[in-house]
């Protein structure tokens, strides 16, 4: 065994050599595991023959027919095996070699095993969903008591008695809104692992935050307003994440500022990077938080803006921008409003 | 003077039915609380109230069935089904709605958003 070959075997992926009409040049060990058959007998063969992967085929006739790894997305790349009774998630990737010639002539196929992520992403998901449930019924009885209290249903109010009703439904609400973040946590998990970029529509994607919105802003008298150049190029994006984002920070500026107020929602591009930021003529933020917001369970001084009063929120939207490959930024003076601004890439095409 | 419209309250969680009992009474209503699921069928037989809350998640059974049970009943399947819940899930609105609730509320709620919804119901 040469050292090549030695240090092929030993390798912690699955590596599969097919040629372009898909026959199996080679495998490593560990592909020989995931699979269940040994190199010797399955060299020579049609990879359809060996495995039952109809998702893997179609990724190799991709690449074979495009001459470029395939696209892909969090759908087509994770492939479920069963492995010696257990149920296994592997990452697949693929890439065309090509000869000096400029001929192409093998597919490698890498497959990384993902199982214990997804686990560990699974635990974390029921963790949040259970959590996030055990608030909210202990906030019903709250808020049902305060309610009633402060419509004076149970007792009269002092003064005081009314300051103290409304504290405890705005902590109520706030608490709602952590609860609310960690299901959104949870079900938009932002690691690399569950992002499906596609090409992606700016404006589509903005109408479709202000649109649940929409309603809010009218009720407080706050107008809405888009500006999204006409010829902007296409995102590369995973869509869900980006409205999730976008109407957290369009819900946040509505919070935050009074009525009469506008908040302006802008998309434009700069060289391999598409812009969008969020406008509002709120109170604005001291600049000592303008890091500290973006982080999650920080508590500032600020309780108009800081992280533990915008929910976990804006942690969230920096950790789907960074999975992004973009960054996520605020702008702001108190008492001037606030622009937040994040980048996604520009969608290319190979 | 009417009679009281009568509401049945399927809820196991002690604070939930002081809270909701007491802000269905201050709006007049009579209400009839039923902690255990398993009981809940034959109470409503019994009680035939105008509008049933119900918890989805119930020590024992589960809230979906007594839902589906409720709607297939001839003595109690014309009674408006009001689910409260902390389920916030779309799937298991889609599923209540299925088993045949005719409204959904997802905990936490004030109580005029409740008084709302009864009377889109009753009275």
């Amino acid at each position: 065994m040469t050292f090549y070959q030695k240090i092929f075997d030993d390798l912690p992926e699955a590596v599969l050599l097919t040629d372009i009409t898909h026959k199996v040049v080679d495998l490593n060990q560990q592909a020989e595991f995931i699979f269940g058959v040994s190199s010797d007998q399955v060299r020579g063969q049609f990879f359809q023959e060996v495995a039952d992967a109809p998702q893997m085929i179609s990724l190799l006739e991709e690449t074979v027919m495009l001459c470029r790894p395939p696209r892909l997305t969090f759908e087509n790349s994770t492939i479920i095996r069963d492995v010696k009774g257990r149920k296994c998630f592997f990452k697949v990737s693929m890439v065309p070699l090509v000869t000096f010639e400029g001929e192409l002539q093998n597919v490698l196929t890498v497959m990384s095993d993902v199982t214990m992520l997804k686990e560990i992403e699974q635990l974390k998901t029921d963790f949040f969903a259970t959590v996030s449930h055990e608030f909210r019924t202990p906030l019903t009885s709250i808020l049902m008591g305060a309610g009633m209290m402060k419509m004076g249903q149970l007792a009269e109010l002092t003064p005081k008695g009314e300051e103290i009703l409304d504290a405890i439904e705005q902590d109520c609400s706030r608490l709602l809104r952590l609860a609310d973040n960690l299901l959104d946590l949870s079900r938009m998990e932002a690691g690399a692992i569950s992002m499906e970029m596609i090409e992606a529509d700016a404006e589509k994607m903005i109408q479709a935050a202000l649109g649940t919105l929409k309603l809010q802003a009218e009720k407080r008298e706050i107008e809405l307003i888009t500006s999204v150049p006409p010829d902007l190029p296409m995102a590369r994006a995973d869509v869900t994440k980006i409205i999730w984002v976008l109407t957290n920070l369009v819900s946040n500026a509505l919070r935050y500022t009074d009525r009469g107020g506008s908040i302006t929602v802008k998309a434009r591009s700069k060289g391999t990077r598409l812009f969008f930021s969020v406008t509002d003529t709120g109170k604005g933020i001291a600049s000592e938080h303008h890091e500290q917001i973006f982080e999650k369970f920080v508590q500032g001084e600020d309780q108009n803006y800081s992280s533990g009063g915008a929910g976990l929120g804006l942690a969230i939207c920096k950790d789907i921008v960074e999975a992004h490959g973009g960054e996520i930024w605020v702008e702001s003076e108190p008492g001037q409003g606030a622009t937040f601004t994040f980048s996604v890439p520009v969608f290319r095409d190979f | 003077m009417k009679k009281a419209e009568k509401i049945l309250l399927i809820e196991d969680e002690k604070n939930i039915i002081l809270g909701v009992k007491t802000c269905l009474e201050v709006a007049d209503y009579a209400v009839v609380v039923v902690e255990d699921g398993e009981k809940a069928l034959d109470v409503a037989i019994k009680e035939r109230p105008d509008l049933i809350l119900l918890d989805l998640m119930l020590p024992k059974v589960n809230g979906f069935q007594i839902c589906q049970q409720l709607k297939v009943m001839e003595e109690t399947r014309h009674i408006p089904i009001v689910v409260l819940t902390a389920k916030t899930a779309e799937e298991d609105k889609e599923r209540a709605m299925q088993a045949g609730a005719d409204s959904y509320m997802t905990k936490p709620f004030r109580p005029e958003e409740l008084w709302q919804e009864i009377k889109r119901f009753i009275g």
